[in-house]
């Protein structure tokens, strides 16, 4: 459905793994490696005009963050662009899209990759991420404000459900919503070690049938026309 | 000739160590040039002063023009040798040159020659450069000289960001993220939806709270809301949190300056869970402050919200406030004794008697009620109280000798109980507080009350009924049943007819 560039995109995929072993070693937070990579990105939407989508296709199991936090930013800056978005708030929800799951590096891969249902009490470390995530990203020297909220947001249900539970009660942001729809989309269409791949048109139903109470529906919606706009392209 | 192209004759002419050399100059001339000439970092200098200035020309200029001469000054910086680059792009270790150069290149030359200079005078103790964004630079760079447009124009625009990013980080001119995406913000229409790429500074405190962290982001956002007149609001987030969170105890330590208690106190109404947070790590420290403000607010409920943060801070702010006794303004005056008072803070020179003997009465009642604190003043208090002609100061006195006793008040207790304009009500209580005493003056104050003088048979008879009358019999029973003139009345009582008469002796 959509032009993928996967050579060209080898040196960002090599800098999102960089990126995400230095935020789990606990160095310095890798701002200028996340927004050169972004911004390399964003530079590769405009390999056609109007922006085209691309999406970099998972080779490697162990390979899946940083593969997915691409597609993530990719898919947010795509949508972010189709709706008419400036130029600056789509790099910022693209840096968003790229850091929202980084709070998965401290989460211990076993967990990720298990094939079997998880117990209750690896649920309850696995709801952990977005609050590793958006610690990590606060520990920035760089003020990466929106990363973080949405490092720590993007589970958080439009209905209020999902995780973290806010202390003071609030709608989610709308990079964060947004970034909700394009990681579930991107890990429905991704094979996993407990699922397969689910086929893009069916994965861009399921946001169709849960706009409203778990997504955003304007979001949903601009997503939804987005991806298709794409695969007429 | 463009000014473009005299600004690349001096450049060749620098290099070449001669006049004008006019345009047929070619970059690889120059650059042999440059690579021959003996290491001298006076001639390195001034070959990069000469490329700063056609970079700042080229910075507005978009004409074809243009492009040619970047191109000219890629092949001449891509023709130096590596070591040559190396010596020059550090500038004999001018860290500041090096900044102002790279802004210049970043925005007038093509980015494979401020990367190729980026690499060359990077200082590796203090400028990192990691691979992956060496690569990533790279990239763009290559791509904003040979791909298609728009990638083209895009991985230009990108690169000059990103250099402008490491420029801020490496030396500290400006901050940041909102600069990494600014340069876009007019190049396309503006949003439908909003605020999709910023961040608003309330999301990202409730955040640091409910997470307990801190970061660049959160004090940006604490200034945000600080420097928008949102103190109450972000203090509001603050208090719902629990103590011993640490993001909250360190955002209270930074918002706890003078500047910031003075607003929470000038704010309407004043908030005191909020002047609490802030005095916490003030302690002290905030003792002037909070006593300038109980002087000047014209509020009372804010003074005395001021008075009861202050008189718990014990006696070490003592001397701060009598140090304030040198404003005579009554209610300064007043409201300084009262929390001296409050402290418990009485130094041996302080002279109380001052204040007993204002012109005000206010600041009199307050200096009596200190007074009345420390024991081995309390009778000079009770006298000073008892010869006030305000009864409210009297009654403080009256009250004082009924806790504490003192025998030195009976004389003016029986002084105001012969006057007329008296109250009744007081006089009563003197009445009764004589009874403590032993002495004959409060004996011979008591019977006066109940010698009514003598009847048609020259007897002794009782004074006429009244509350007065019977409080003094029964202050004689108590204290004098045996005395001798005592007992006469107190016999006459106790045969009395009036029920209330007997009843005042105990024989009803």
């Amino acid at each position: 459905m959509s032009s993928v560039m996967t050579e060209g995109l080898e040196e960002e995929l090599g800098a999102m793994r960089w990126v995400l072993q230095e935020i789990a070693a606990g160095n310095t937070f890798p701002a200028p490696e996340a927004k050169a990579i972004v911004q390399s990105l964003y530079v590769a939407l405009h390999a056609q005009d109007p922006m085209q989508l691309i999406q970099v296709p998972l080779r490697d199991a162990a390979d899946y963050p940083a593969t997915h936090a691409l597609n993530v930013s990719l898919l947010v800056m795509a949508t972010a662009g189709f709706t008419g978005h400036s130029g600056a708030d789509v790099l910022a929800v693209g840096l968003a899209g790229l850091l929202h799951d980084v709070g998965a590096v401290f989460t211990p891969e076993d967990l990720l990759t298990k094939s079997t249902p998880l117990t209750e009490d690896e649920r309850t470390i696995l709801k952990q991420h977005p609050i590793h995530g958006a610690r990590a990203v606060l520990a920035s020297e760089d003020n990466l404000d929106l990363p973080a909220i949405a490092a720590y947001e993007h589970h958080v249900r439009l209905d209020g459900g999902g995780y973290p539970t806010f202390k003071f009660p609030r709608k989610s942001h709308t990079a964060s919503m947004l970034i909700q729809i394009c990681d579930v989309f991107d890990a429905m269409r991704t094979p996993r070690p407990y699922k397969k791949a689910w086929p893009d048109e069916l994965a861009l139903s399921f946001i169709e049938e849960r706009a409203g109470f778990e997504f955003q529906p304007e979001l949903a919606r601009s997503f939804v026309a987005m991806m298709k706009a794409n695969a007429k392209a | 000739m463009t000014h473009s192209e005299e600004l690349w004759d001096d450049v060749a002419g620098v290099a070449l160590g001669m006049g004008a050399p006019g345009t047929a100059s070619k970059p690889e001339s120059v650059a042999g040039a440059i690579n021959a000439h003996a290491a001298e970092d006076a001639y390195d200098a001034e070959v990069v002063r000469r490329l700063v200035l056609l970079a700042q020309e080229l910075r507005h200029d978009h004409r074809d023009s243009s492009a040619e001469m970047r191109e000219r000054v890629s092949q001449l910086v891509g023709a130096l040798s590596p070591a040559v680059l190396r010596r020059i792009a550090s500038l004999a270790g001018d860290s500041m040159a090096r900044r102002d150069y790279l802004i210049e290149f970043n925005e007038g030359f093509m980015p494979d020659v401020v990367l190729q200079f980026v690499l060359s005078g990077i200082d590796p103790r203090k400028q990192k450069l990691s691979p992956p964004l060496v690569r990533l630079l790279s990239k763009l760079a290559s791509q904003a000289t040979s791909a298609a447009e728009p990638l083209r124009t895009a991985a230009g625009s990108g690169f000059r960001q990103l250099v402008r990013d490491l420029i801020a980080r490496w030396w500290l001119v400006a901050p940041d993220s909102y600069s990494f995406a600014q340069m876009f913000s007019e190049q396309q229409p503006a949003s439908q939806m909003t605020a999709l790429g910023g961040a608003d500074a309330d999301r990202v405190v409730q955040m640091s709270v409910e997470i307990d962290a801190m970061g660049s982001a959160v004090w940006t956002s604490v200034s945000t809301m600080v420097d928008g007149g949102r103190l109450r609001d972000l203090l509001e987030i603050l208090k719902a949190a629990p103590k011993e969170n640490e993001a909250v105890r360190q955002i209270i330590h930074h918002l706890a300056t003078p500047t910031l208690l003075r607003a929470a106190l000038r704010s309407e109404p004043v908030d005191f869970e909020v002047v609490e947070r802030l005095l916490e790590p003030m302690g002290i420290n905030a003792a002037r402050l909070l006593l300038d403000e109980m002087a000047e607010s014209q509020s009372r409920k804010v003074r005395q919200g001021i008075f009861d943060r202050l008189s718990r801070m014990g006696t070490e702010l003592g001397p701060l406030v009598v140090e304030r006794l040198q404003d005579k303004r009554w209610y300064v005056e007043r409201n300084l004794l009262a929390l001296l008072s409050e402290l418990e803070y009485w130094p041996d020179d302080l002279s109380l008697e001052t204040y007993t003997g204002h012109v005000d009465d206010r600041v009199r009642k307050e200096a009596i009620r200190f007074l009345l604190k420390i024991p081995e003043k309390r009778d000079q208090a009770i006298l000073s109280a008892l010869k006030q002609t305000d009864i409210s100061l009297v009654r403080i006195g009256l009250m004082a000798v009924t806790d504490y006793g003192s025998e030195a008040a009976v004389p003016l207790l029986t002084k105001r109980i012969a006057e007329s304009d008296f109250p009744p009500d007081m006089r009563l209580i003197a009445i009764r507080l004589l009874q403590r005493s032993k002495s004959g003056l409060a004996l011979e104050a008591l019977l006066k009350l109940v010698d009514g003088g003598r009847n048609f048979w020259n007897k002794p008879k009782l004074a006429s009924r009244s509350p007065e009358m019977l409080a003094a019999l029964s202050a004689l029973n108590a204290g004098w049943p045996r005395e001798r003139r005592a007992s006469v009345f107190l016999d006459l009582a106790r045969s009395a007819k009036e029920d209330d008469v007997r009843a005042a002796v105990g024989a009803a």
